[in-house]
């Protein structure tokens, strides 16, 4: 026994220490690094290039999978944010009401103008005192959040894990319901889960408000023709013949019907993927077996507490804004991909079909594929996609085993592949700031440019996610928007994005700063011959930027920093902005 | 100014070296705001989310349909009821601003439209839906991409045009396109002619391939247009555009086509028809992008003015939703669903197509209204006639059905 740990043990470290097969493809150990910075992290910092070579590539990406850095200047940062950042769900959902229900509170309570619509303004007095703040806010904390996450994090890996995985069980805030609980989907279901164990993750989303809301299936019901859980069990019950009755008329107003989004979506989406194997009459059975998955409605908080013994008689569970609610889960006999799900079942059933889900071989095939596209090139090979799927398999979905194999595929260091991903425009803003040494800072602009150039975080309104592709991000549109971001926000035009100002002797120093180990020899020289007459170098700023709605405002008693440079530091500014805009560095 | 630029491109007028000192003659003729010879243009608007066609043009006096969605299911007749077509069928209230285009005959109705693969994912129909084949994934171009290559004259960088942010899946391919999120914003900021150029000459040579086309396209488009002033764009004939990204898309094609770009096939998205919750009746989420939808075409209809002549508009749906209400009072993902056509040369007012009896045994799968006309025969008729383009192979690959005809002569 001991022995056999001790083995364990042992070639845990051999598989922690195998060197990962750079040289062999032609890399040398500074290309190899910032390759793998270029993949695994929010792009390289001053420096990092060579602090990775010296540290070891092996060394650095297993810290990164430990993500156990500390975050000093990360917390610091995070500081900044509004209280929201750190209330749990209650405390959020009682800040930030429901735009509707506040519309009719203001109604109610007689704050209406002429027309009888609500009056926010006469309200702001009472709407404070109750303790609300606006809307706005909590998505300003949400992208706040992310953003400074992904410039400050030490642990970066965790970071572009935590973007990859909520791009996978996307949530859009164009969603009204699911908006309030996106904060906490990204905080507390996917960031602790984005280097852990897919199922775990796949559990959480699958019992967080925001997925429940966003994919209907809080609104999922039995259908009229079906016993539910606490119809059966209330059936094995001692309950008066008189009371009985009433109770079964409840039960009944209930049963309004299936929805079968979610369940459609889990299979197509977060696991098997669309050619996974499943039928129409799968989707029919997985939406019954979700049946009663839905939230804690903070009206029905007392209720559910007051009743709490006898619910959980009847078969209902909670937690947190999670509730079965035994009285509309279809408790009928169901077959789900050939598995024979007995009649009686509750809250369980929900669990053994993500379980079946999760083993599903076509899960790890579709897991595997999308890391691939991320990780390596839009079209990886077929070979690389079977060793991530292998490791997926073997490992049970262990997220931190995954990425190992990955970086271990021939794919991944074919010299072919090197650069071939382009950077989304989320990507392009941090790696920007990062390599600059800048400050971030989430103001409503650089939201704003982020739709511009086509990534409005949050806001993709279909659960597939941006789709993680060149042709996707780039369009004629973004491409000339890519461009413009990159000579704003250099000569400090784009409030929020700050960096110590350069002088022109500088510039060679930037070009290495925003490129290193890439000696582009095209982009090299255009820099290098606009540096050479500063008259090239004048920028005006020809039109105003056109703001967005959905996000807005400052931060309470903040001011968003900015930059101001003198005319010397102007003409430098141009060249950063104009590094920023090559194609070189929309590539990764 | 005038650009620099040669405007045209392709086919025999492939190079025309005007340099910055001379003018094409067909350049000479757009400056002076003359419309290009009778340049027609193809407008498609895709509904992204799967529009309920049976709520959008609704069978009359169904009792089957009122069986399976009593809370879904309009009056025929009534303030909140449904606006007369034919007598068989009922327009949604919601489409309201359409409706006078049906009655004088310039729009045209196809219902029970869909595609032959029964795809239920969003995401695979759209796409089967934009590449125009459908028995095979990933196909690598849009059915507009090959509209555009089976033109077959000279062109402008502005022939075909995307009003989104992303190239959509029916203009990938082959044939240069562009893909404009907003006409105020599609300009390079920088300065000197030698920043400008400097780029432009980065992309033009850039390794990988999207950054390589799209950043050329750019900016030979962005120059071209640095000419036109939309921001000053006043759209005739008092038409009022709803604020919202469909009215501002259809207001920039109507722009486009105006100015005389050489815009000939445009397109356009209206999203959030995934109704699977609270879809309502005369209000509610249906009710809203119903409104945005027919308030929007409304708009542009009446600002082309004479140019509707030359234009015609359609809209098209990866799939239709189920004829059952659902356990939230919305619909989930079905089949058949309708498409709009309207236009000067439509043969309109009637609602073309078949819809069954909808009881529980005539429907797909026990649950949907039934794919009666394959879309391809509606896109290949609209684009043939209208575009004077092959319906062939070439256009649907894999395909060898009739065209429908919705369009007259």
């Amino acid at each position: 026994m001991k022995w056999k740990l001790v083995g364990i043990i042992f070639l845990m470290a051999q598989i922690a220490l195998a060197e990962l097969p750079y040289a062999e493809h032609g890399f040398s150990k500074r290309e190899a690094a910032a390759h793998m910075l270029a993949r695994f992290s929010y792009g390289a910092r001053p420096g990092e290039v060579d602090k990775v070579a010296r540290m070891g590539l092996e060394k650095w990406l297993d810290r990164q999978l430990r993500a156990d850095l500390p975050e000093e200047e990360l917390n610091q940062k995070l500081a900044i944010l509004p209280p929201a950042y750190g209330m749990d769900e209650k405390q959020l959902l009682a800040t930030y009401p429901n735009p509707n229900e506040v519309r009719k509170m203001l109604q109610e309570k007689g704050f209406t103008k002429d027309d009888g619509k609500p009056d926010y303004k006469k309200a702001k007095d009472m709407l404070v005192e109750a303790g609300f703040r606006p809307p706005r806010e909590l998505l300003l904390t949400l992208f706040g959040q992310r953003l400074l996450h992904a410039r400050y994090s030490e642990n970066t890996l965790r970071e572009v894990l935590t973007d990859f995985w909520f791009n996978h069980f996307n949530v859009a805030a164009s969603n009204n319901r699911a908006r309030r609980y996106m904060l906490g989907y990204e905080r507390d279901a996917i960031r602790p889960n984005a280097l852990g164990d897919f199922r775990t993750l796949l559990g959480a989303t699958a019992r967080h408000p925001a997925m429940l809301l966003y994919l209907d299936n809080a609104n999922s019901t039995a259908n009229k023709d079906q016993m539910t859980t606490a119809e059966m069990k209330m059936g094995e019950m001692s309950v008066p013949p008189e009371r009985k009755k009433n109770l079964q008329k409840r039960f009944n107003r209930r049963k309004k019907g299936l929805n079968e989004n979610y369940a459609r979506e889990l299979m197509e989406l977060h696991t098997l993927g669309v050619d996974g194997g499943y039928t129409q009459q799968d989707v029919v059975e997985v939406a019954r077996a979700f049946t009663g998955w839905t939230i804690l409605a903070p009206r029905m908080q007392k209720m559910v507490e007051d009743n709490r013994a006898m619910g959980e008689a009847l078969g209902m569970e909670q937690e947190g804004g999670f509730l079965f609610a035994a009285l509309t889960h279809d408790a009928g006999r169901k077959k789900i991909l050939g598995h024979d799900f007995p009649a009686g079942g509750g809250v369980e059933e929900g669990e053994r079909v993500l379980d079946i889900l999760t083993r599903h071989p076509s899960t790890a095939h579709h897991i595997a594929q999308k890391l691939a596209v991320r990780f390596i090139s839009d079209s990886p090979a077929e070979a690389d996609i079977k060793e991530i799927e292998k490791a997926f398999r073997s490992s049970n979905g262990d997220i931190k085993t995954v990425v190992k194999a990955l970086a271990r595929t021939d794919g991944f260091w074919d010299r072919k592949n090197l650069n071939a991903k382009v950077k989304t425009p989320f990507e392009l803003v941090v790696s920007a700031s990062r390599a600059l040494e800048g400050e971030l800072y989430p103001s409503f602009a650089l939201y704003g440019w982020l739709a511009k150039m086509g990534h409005p975080l949050y806001n993709y309104q279909a659960p597939t996610g941006f789709p993680d592709k060149a042709e996707f991000w780039v369009s004629s549109s973004t491409v000339l928007n890519r461009v413009n971001f990159g000579l704003h926000a250099a000569r400090g035009w784009v409030p929020g994005f700050t960096y110590p100002a350069r002088e022109n002797s500088d510039m060679y120093r930037a070009l290495d700063l925003l490129l290193p180990e890439r000696h582009d020899a095209k982009t090299e020289q255009t820099i290098k011959s606009l540096m050479a007459n500063p008259e090239n170098l004048k920028l005006e700023r020809i039109s105003k930027f056109e703001a967005r709605p959905n996000l807005g405002g400052r931060i309470d008693g903040q001011e968003i920093p900015r930059m101001t440079l003198t005319p010397d530091q102007q003409r430098a500014a141009t060249l950063v902005g104009l590094i920023i805009g090559t194609p070189e560095f929309q590539r990764r | 100014m005038w650009t620099r630029r040669a405007f045209l491109r392709g086919g025999a007028l492939a190079v025309l070296s005007c340099g910055w000192g001379g003018l094409p003659s067909f350049l000479a003729r757009t400056a002076s705001a003359e419309p290009i010879g009778k340049t027609k243009t193809l407008v498609c608007l895709f509904q992204r989310g799967a529009m309920d066609g049976l709520m959008a043009c609704q069978p009359i006096g169904n009792e089957s349909l009122s069986k399976l969605r009593p809370q879904l299911l309009l009056p025929a007749q009534g303030d909140t009821g449904l606006l007369t077509l034919d007598g068989r069928f009922g327009l949604h209230p919601g489409l309201q601003p359409l409706h006078q285009h049906f009655t004088e005959g310039q729009l045209a109705i196809v219902h029970g439209i869909g595609s032959p693969n029964t795809t239920r994912s969003h995401f695979d129909a759209q796409d089967y839906m934009e590449t125009g084949i459908v028995d095979r994934k990933g196909a690598a171009s849009g059915w507009l991409n090959r509209a555009t290559g089976l033109l077959g004259h000279e062109s402008t960088p502005f022939q075909s045009v995307a009003m989104t942010e992303s190239t959509p899946k029916s203009l990938y391919g082959e044939r240069p396109t562009l893909s404009i999120s907003s006409l105020d914003d599609f300009k390079l900021k920088a300065s000197s002619k030698e920043t400008e150029d400097s780029l432009e000459k980065l992309y033009q040579s850039a390794t990988q391939q999207a950054l390589q086309r799209r950043g050329s396209e750019a900016f030979e488009a962005a120059d071209i247009l640095s000419a036109k002033r939309y921001q000053a764009y006043k759209p005739a004939h008092e038409a009022n555009y709803p604020n919202s990204p469909l009215g501002r898309s259809l207001r920039q094609i109507a722009f486009l086509i105006k100015s005389g770009v050489g815009l000939e096939i445009a397109f356009a998205e209206s999203n959030g028809w995934d109704t699977h919750r609270g879809q309502g009746k005369h209000q509610g989420a249906f009710a809203r992008r119903a409104r945005d939808l027919s308030e929007s075409i409304h708009a542009f209809w009446t600002d082309l003015g004479s140019y509707q002549d030359r234009v015609v508009l359609m809209t098209m749906t990866e799939f239709g939703r189920t004829v059952a209400q659902n356990g939230s009072g919305g619909t989930d993902h079905g089949r058949g669903s309708c498409m709009f056509v309207l236009g000067g040369e439509v043969n309109g007012g009637k609602v073309y197509g078949e819809v069954g009896s909808l009881t529980k045994d005539s429907l797909e799968d026990g649950r949907d209204l039934p794919v009666t006309t394959d879309f391809r025969r509606l896109f290949a008729g609209v684009a043939g006639q209208h575009l004077k383009i092959p319906t062939g192979r070439q256009l649907f690959p894999r395909w060898s059905g009739e065209p429908m005809s919705v369009l007259r002569g």
